[in-house]
Order: C-alpha cells, then sequence, then structure tokens
C-alpha cells in the first residue's frame, strides 16, 4: 500500500479509529496487524521474510543476553542475525546483479556463462527494515539496550508501518520505548503531524511526480541521448534532485506525521539539505537516519576518526560505497558512492590546507560566500544525480560530456514548468530553514497561513501528479 | 462538539481552511459547464453523455460504436427520414453500451433502432479482463467510463472486488476540484494544447470547435482528420497490427450478447453493422473467426439482425494510422453508408414495423 492512494486514505481513519477507542497493549496488537496488512497489500508471500527477519533478531537478541559470560556464543548469535538479515538482503537485491557481474567479468577474459534466469522480486523496503533489526541486535552486543522479552513489541518496532517500506530507519533506543510505554497524544502532536502529512503530500505529489515529467525524457536511453544538449541535460540532473528530496523526504514526512498522531515520535529523516553550505553539511541533512546508521554501524568500528589520516579516507570511501550499494544493485550507483568518496576526501583535504596554520579556529564563513558555498554544493549534488538517475554508466557519462562539451540549449517551457514547481517549494523551505523550524509556518498570521494551506492543498489535488505513482526509495 | 469548537479555536487558519475549501467544492458543484475546460477526450464524453439525457432531444435511430464508428454522419431531422445520432465514443470498451443505452432509456421513449456498430476488435479477449486485475485496460478507459456514470449508476455494472476497484476510483471524484482536475491545472497553468488540432489553443476553444463539428453531423466526427503520422511508420504499424491480429484467436463476445438480450426485453430492434477496415485485416484469424460468431449469435436474436458494408476492405490509402478513416476514408465511408446501409436500416425498420403489426 502506498501513502497517496485511495487505498491508504480509507485504511488509515479505519485504523486510526479504533486505535483512539482501544487501551494501550491492544493498540500494539492493532499496529502490528495493520502493519502486516500494510504490507502484505502489496505481495503477502513476502510477509515470511519479515517476520523471518523478525523471529531471528528477537531470538538472536535474547541469546547474546543470555550468554553474557559466554563471548563466544555472543558473537554467534549476532553472526547469525546480521548473515541472515544481509543473506536475505543479498539474496533478494543482489544475486542478478552479482552473477551479472561474474558474467562480464569472465567474458573479458574470453570465458562465455551464461546467466542463470532466475528473476526475483525486490521486496518492497527490505534495505530498510533489515538494516533496523541489525542495529537492534548490534546495539544488544554492545550493550547499549537491553532486549525486550515482548515479541509482539518487537515484531511491532520491526513492521510499524508509517515507517516500514522507505524508513527513517529508526533504532530500537528511539522507537522501542516508545512502543513499550503508552504513548500520549497532544494537540501539539495533531498540529504537527497534520502539517507534516500535508507538505509531505504537497512535496511527493506535487513537486516529485511533476518534476519526473521534468527528468524521465532527459535521461531517456536509446537514439535520443545522443541528440540531448548538456543544458537538458543539467536541468533534467536538476530537476532530479528536487524529485528524489520531494519524494522521499515526502515519504518521510508523512511517515513522521501519521506517527505523530498515534503518539509516536520518528527520527527526522532530512533538514534542508538543498542549504546545505558544505559537503559535510549535505551529509549531516540528507537522509540522516541512514547516514548515522552507516557512521555508527560502519565508519566508526572501522577506526572513524582516530584512526590515520590515509584511513580516515578509505573508510569514507567504505561507507560511501556501500551507501551507493545499499540504494541499488547497479555499478551507477557504486560510482555514484565512489564519487562522494573522492569529494569527500578532497574537501577533507582542502580544510586541512586552508585551516588557520597557529591551530586557531577557523573564523566563520564570510555571509556574502554563503550563497556561493550552498550554491557550489548544490552544483555537486546535480552533478552526483547523473550517476544515481542514469540506467547505466554510459548514459550518465555521456550527459555529464554533454553538460560540459556540448551546452547547448533547452526549451524555454520546460525551464518554466520547472521554475514554477521549484521556487514555491524553495521559497518554503528557505522560510523553514532560517527560521531554523520545520514548523515555523505556524509562527505566520492567521491570513498567511490560510493562504498557506490553500496553495498547498490544491496544488496536491488540482496539480498533483495522482498517477499513483510509487515512492522512489521503495525499491531500495 | 464542544471539544470540537474549541480545537477550532485553537487552530484558526486551519479551521477557516477547511471551510474555505468546503464553500470552494460547493461552489464549483452548482457551476454549469465545468467540463469546457477539460481536453477533448474527456469532454467528448460529458458532451455525449448530456445530449442522451436531455429529455428535449430523442431520436429515431442510435449508433453506438466506438471510435471508427464515430465517423459516420448522424441524420438531422428532415421530412420523410429518420432522425440517427452517433452516440460513438473512442476507447471505452464493449461493456458500457448497455448501460448508456439504459441511461438514454431513462430519459425517452424506445427508438425505432439501436445500431451496434463497435468494432469486432473489441471482443479481444485482452480487452475483456476485469478492470481490478488488468489496470492497464482500466486506465485507458477510466477517464470515459468515470465521466459517463455516476457512482450509483456505475454500481449496478460491476461486482465484487471490480466494484470495490471501481468505487476506490469514483472517491476522489467527489471533489469537483478533482474531478475537474485536468481542465483546472492547465488553466491555471495557462497551458495550450497542441493535441487535437495541431494548433496552439486552450481547452475551452478548442471544445467549441468540437462541438459545433459534433452537432453538425448529429454525433459525428472524423478522428483520423487530426491524426498526422509518418508514411513510413503507418506502413510499420500496418504490418504489425495485421500480424498481430493474425495470431489472436481468442474473442468473449459476451457484451454483445448480454447486450442483445436487453433490447429484446425492452422491444428494441438492434443492427449490429460491421464497417470496412483496412486491406488485410478481414481475412486475419482474428476476425476470420470473431465474425462468424457475432452473426451466429445475432441470428438467434428475434430483434436483431446482421449487416455488412458492401465493401468490407478498405485500402490502406483510406487511412490515417490503419486504423482509422482519413478524410478520403471518410468521405467514401460516408458515402457507402448513404448509398448502400442507410436504406438497407430504414427497409429493415420499415419491414419489421410491418411484421410486428401483422402479428398483432
Amino acid at each position: 500500500m502506498i501513502f497517496n492512494s485511495v487505498d491508504f486514505i480509507l485504511f488509515f481513519p479505519v485504523v486510526y479509529l479504533l486505535y483512539l477507542r482501544i487501551d494501550h497493549k491492544k493498540q500494539n496488537i492493532l499496529l502490528l496487524i495493520a502493519s502486516y496488512f500494510f504490507y502484505g497489500y502489496w505481495d503477502y508471500r513476502f510477509l515470511s521474510l519479515l517476520a523471518l527477519s523478525t523471529v531471528i533478531d528477537y531470538y538472536a537478541s535474547l541469546g547474546i543476553e543470555a550468554n553474557s559470560e559466554n563471548p563466544k556464543k555472543r558473537k554467534y548469535y549476532l553472526y547469525l542475525s546480521i548473515f541472515s538479515n544481509l543473506g536475505i538482503l543479498g539474496f533478494f537485491k543482489y544475486f542478478n546483479f552479482f552473477v551479472k557481474s561474474a558474467v562480464s567479468a569472465f567474458g573479458a577474459f574470453g570465458i562465455q556463462m551464461h546467466e542463470p534466469t532466475l528473476n526475483i522480486i525486490l521486496p518492497l523496503g527490505i534495505s530498510f527494515y533489515t538494516f533496523q533489526t541489525m542495529s537492534y541486535t548490534i546495539d544488544v552486543y554492545r550493550g547499549d539496550l537491553k532486549p525486550t522479552r515482548n515479541f509482539l513489541d518487537f515484531a511491532l518496532f520491526v513492521t510499524f508501518f508509517p515507517q516500514l517500506v522507505a524508513g527513517p530507519i529508526e533504532r530500537a533506543t528511539n522507537l522501542l520505548p516508545q512502543i513499550t510505554n503508552e504513548r500520549k497524544i497532544t494537540f501539539e502532536n495533531l498540529k504537527q503531524g497534520a502539517f507534516l502529512i500535508l507538505f509531505g503530500f504537497y512535496k511527493k505529489v506535487y513537486i516529485a511526480d511533476n518534476m519526473a515529467t521534468i527528468v524521465d525524457p532527459f535521461f531517456a536511453q536509446g537514439d535520443t541521448l545522443l541528440t540531448r544538449t548538456g543544458a537538458e541535460a543539467f536541468l533534467g540532473s536538476t530537476a532530479f534532485v528536487f524529485q528524489i528530496y520531494g519524494d522521499f523526504s515526502g515519504y518521510s514526512d508523512i511517515a513522521r506525521g501519521i506517527s505523530k498522531f498515534m503518539g509516536v515520535e520518528l527520527i527526522r529523516n532530512f533538514n534542508h539539505p538543498l542549504f546545505s553550505q558544505n559537503i559535510n553539511d549535505f551529509w549531516r541533512r540528507w537522509h540522516i537516519s541512514f547516514m548515522n546508521w552507516l557512521r555508527d554501524y560502519v565508519y566508526v568500528p572501522l577506526g572513524g576518526k582516530n584512526d590515520s589520516e590515509f584511513k580516515q579516507h578509505l573508510n569514507s570511501m567504505i561507507v560511501f560505497v556501500l551507501s551507493g550499494l545499499w540504494h541499488g544493485a547497479n555499478w551507477t550507483f557504486v560510482l555514484w558512492g565512489f564519487f562522494w568518496g573522492v569529494v569527500t576526501s578532497l574537501y577533507r583535504i582542502l580544510r586541512k590546507i586552508t585551516a588557520p596554520k597557529d591551530g586557531s579556529k577557523r573564523p566563520p564563513t564570510n555571509k556574502y560566500m554563503v550563497p556561493v558555498n550552498v550554491a557550489f554544493t548544490f552544483v555537486l549534488v546535480i552533478f552526483s544525480c547523473f550517476f544515481f538517475r542514469g540506467q547505466d554508466i554510459t548514459t550518465a557519462l555521456t550527459l555529464i560530456k554533454k553538460v560540459f562539451l556540448e551546452f547547448g540549449t533547452v526549451d524555454p517551457k520546460i525551464v518554466m514548468k520547472f521554475f514554477r514547481l521549484a521556487i514555491p517549494f524553495l521559497l518554503i523551505e528557505f522560510y523553514q530553514y532560517i527560521k531554523d523550524n520545520e514548523y515555523s509556518i505556524f509562527e505566520l498570521k492567521t491570513f498567511y497561513r490560510v493562504c498557506f494551506y490553500l496553495f498547498i492543498f490544491y496544488s496536491i489535488i488540482i496539480m498533483g501528479n495522482c498517477n499513483k505513482n510509487e515512492f522512489i526509495y521503495f525499491v531500495f | 462538539m464542544n471539544s470540537f469548537i474549541s480545537y477550532s479555536k485553537k487552530v484558526p487558519a486551519f479551521t477557516i481552511t477547511v471551510l474555505l475549501i468546503v464553500i470552494i467544492e460547493v461552489a464549483l458543484y452548482f457551476i454549469p459547464n465545468l467540463h469546457y475546460l477539460e481536453g477533448g477526450g474527456s469532454f467528448f464524453t460529458y458532451y455525449k453523455k448530456q445530449i442522451a439525457e436531455d429529455k428535449k432531444q430523442s431520436f429515431d435511430i442510435l449508433l453506438l460504436g466506438d471510435s471508427r464508428s464515430l465517423s459516420i454522419h448522424g441524420v438531422k431531422e428532415k421530412e420523410g427520414e429518420f432522425t440517427m445520432y452517433n452516440f460513438s465514443l473512442p476507447a471505452a470498451g464493449p461493456r458500457y453500451f448497455k448501460f448508456f443505452l439504459k441511461k438514454y432509456l431513462e430519459n425517452h421513449s424506445n427508438p425505432k433502432l439501436v445500431i451496434w456498430a463497435a468494432d469486432p476488435e473489441q471482443f479481444n479477449h485482452t480487452k475483456s479482463k476485469t478492470f481490478d486485475t488488468d489496470k492497464n485496460l482500466w486506465n485507458q478507459y477510466k477517464h470515459r467510463l468515470l465521466n459517463l456514470f455516476t457512482f450509483p449508476e456505475s454500481f449496478e455494472q460491476y461486482k465484487g472486488g471490480e466494484l470495490l476497484f471501481i468505487a476506490k476510483e469514483y472517491l476522489p471524484l467527489m471533489m469537483y476540484s478533482f474531478k475537474y482536475r485536468q481542465g483546472f491545472g492547465d488553466l491555471l497553468n495557462g497551458l495550450k494544447m497542441e493535441t487535437f488540432t495541431n494548433r496552439e489553443t486552450y481547452h475551452t476553444k478548442q471544445n467549441h470547435m468540437i462541438e459545433t463539428i459534433t452537432s453538425n453531423h448529429n454525433g459525428q466526427i472524423n478522428l483520423g482528420d487530426y491524426f498526422i503520422a509518418d508514411e513510413n511508420e503507418v506502413a510499420k504499424s500496418y504490418v504489425k497490427y495485421i500480424e498481430g491480429l493474425d495470431k489472436v484467436k481468442d474473442f468473449d463476445i459476451e457484451p454483445l450478447v448480454d447486450f442483445l438480450e436487453y433490447c429484446k426485453e425492452k422491444q428494441i430492434k438492434v443492427l449490429v453493422l460491421n464497417i470496412p477496415r483496412v486491406d488485410g485485416l478481414n481475412q486475419t484469424k482474428f476476425f476470420q473467426s470473431v465474425v462468424p460468431a457475432i452473426r451466429e449469435k445475432t441470428a438467434k436474436f428475434p430483434n436483431a439482425k446482421y449487416l455488412e458494408f458492401p465493401k468490407m476492405d478498405y485500402p490502406l490509402s483510406l487511412f490515417s494510422e490503419s486504423i482509422h478513416y482519413n478524410s478520403a476514408g471518410d468521405k467514401q465511408l460516408n458515402t457507402d453508408f448513404k448509398t448502400y446501409v442507410y436504406p438497407e436500416i430504414i427497409s429493415y425498420i420499415k419491414n419489421s414495423d410491418k411484421k410486428d403489426k401483422d402479428e398483432k
């Protein structure tokens, strides 16, 4: 089931009305059933995978706790969790990719092999829930968390429907206590939740899905790729930044809004990344729950900032390449990760070179340089998107080459369409950014707030693209 | 109620917005002719629906069909002639005819004859699936079917899972800003359409033009006049089209049988009319099997007759893209209709009227 469907618009009020009428224990049972229904509505066959992941991690974490005196057994339970989650993920997401890559590699050496024809469907949101459950077991292993003995509570932590298929990737330290303890629904919860849902839909069906109509033709493969101008490619990639941001942050906002209605606070996944002043700033603001996951469970265990300069660069490269692979089984994503690994390292080197020689604190950035920095960071994001959105490496590289060598022109009508979509959105985001408050709209006078709500509402209803486009991150 | 009021006071902007939305939606409900804002395809459906529901206009002969039969001119009121209105609609599937006729009958007395002129290709088994199992099919037809019937009308057309599916499709249409969103959206964006007339124009202007043409010809408009296709592409698509139908043999003529049953029950005469198609198509396996089946089924109904055009194979030069007639094809079709088919229709009506009288 997707949020932007009539099915969900019917599903949620029914669940919510029931939710309001029952006690905490029953609420959890209701949410668990609703979550399984929500997921099974897409394809009931994959419910077993969800259940399997839940059972393994529940028992693995109890096994770790029960063997606190036996490090060998503790490790065994930890590996059981990690390998089974990565095994599920590897088989469903990466099997075809690795087989294809191996066949091509053997082909390069003159050894011809046939690809096995195994048509594997990618289960929705598999990368999200496997990472979430893995983090739980790792936290228990590290002693950061006491495992829950309530199986139903744990099952709900794994499957909580608002964030099940596209995150935010929750930590048990945040979500599990909210499941275990009684939840309170405050007036503030409802107000903020309603705003997040409305704004999330605006980002998804108005911004992202309309931007897609600009992006798709410019990234289409085939003969037209050669006739594309650099300007078209650049506009296409810029529109894609808005599309992916609107799509993913829209989903996260709706997920958070729905959760707030039930008294649950999910982690904020995006914090105005389009106004990032440098690369580090960007990665602190973009897909926060995932980047935190990589930091805590990959970067830090690899050595983090305590390692040598060279190892820090290497570790950061590993993190970004893994991040690329997490997004999809395609070499374009690997290259996307590699791009960010290189750029991050270059930025770090540059920071070191330009740091004050006397070891004093770096002075704040000149206010006139801020827009330049924001624009430069944004352009880097645009270029990375050639790899992220391109169907293959050839398409991505062809388009980048066009930007530098054959810039040409672009249909002004499409440029106008882009600005019509982007400018109001940027203005809203900018207002929230400078106020450093995503609910800053509430501070406006009543008249302006009414205008704002009407604008958002009718943008969704009239000009939203309601062709039931799924969220891009579902397939990651 | 009290808690609702106290909440409303806490969120005045939200409350005012909700009230304004309610006012806007109610106002839209009462504004007439909003369908003129919509694109040509949707407008055409609303327009024909209005004619079918207009109690002041009635016709002796109704022609029901698809985008190809839409090329047949209706007959205006003249002394000694029967009036005929062409209610054909492009791409709406074979299942709606019975319910469209029902809609007409709810507002008028029985016509003298109903012509079923839908192309037998509509019976291709790929087009007879239920909409909840084939969403692509629904996407092809939905903008017509949803506009043609209200939800209560649709309630009797579908059952089970399909009814649930259709109900969900109707739900957002309760908001008129959503129902006419294409028109409002284009208007707000200041977009001009180039699709139908190949000239830049707003929907409203284009729809008035469609209305004039359609009204002058009692429901007829030749869609092929507005398709511009490259000759090579036409030749390629022609070969593909023929090849495709030479492979398909399965068909489902149940919607026609259902329609004939309904007309029999309502004591309405039906003429199942087979209209010319591009050379080679009638010889494909599909048409070789479906046409005899239609003939055979029609013969079983005392109130129905099967009729073909004298020439059933037209050369490719009379088509714009191997399906729809170009202007030369349109001319040929209407000449053949007027010279051979229409007199046959008249004599069928008169003879069967006489037979009915004699039997009484």
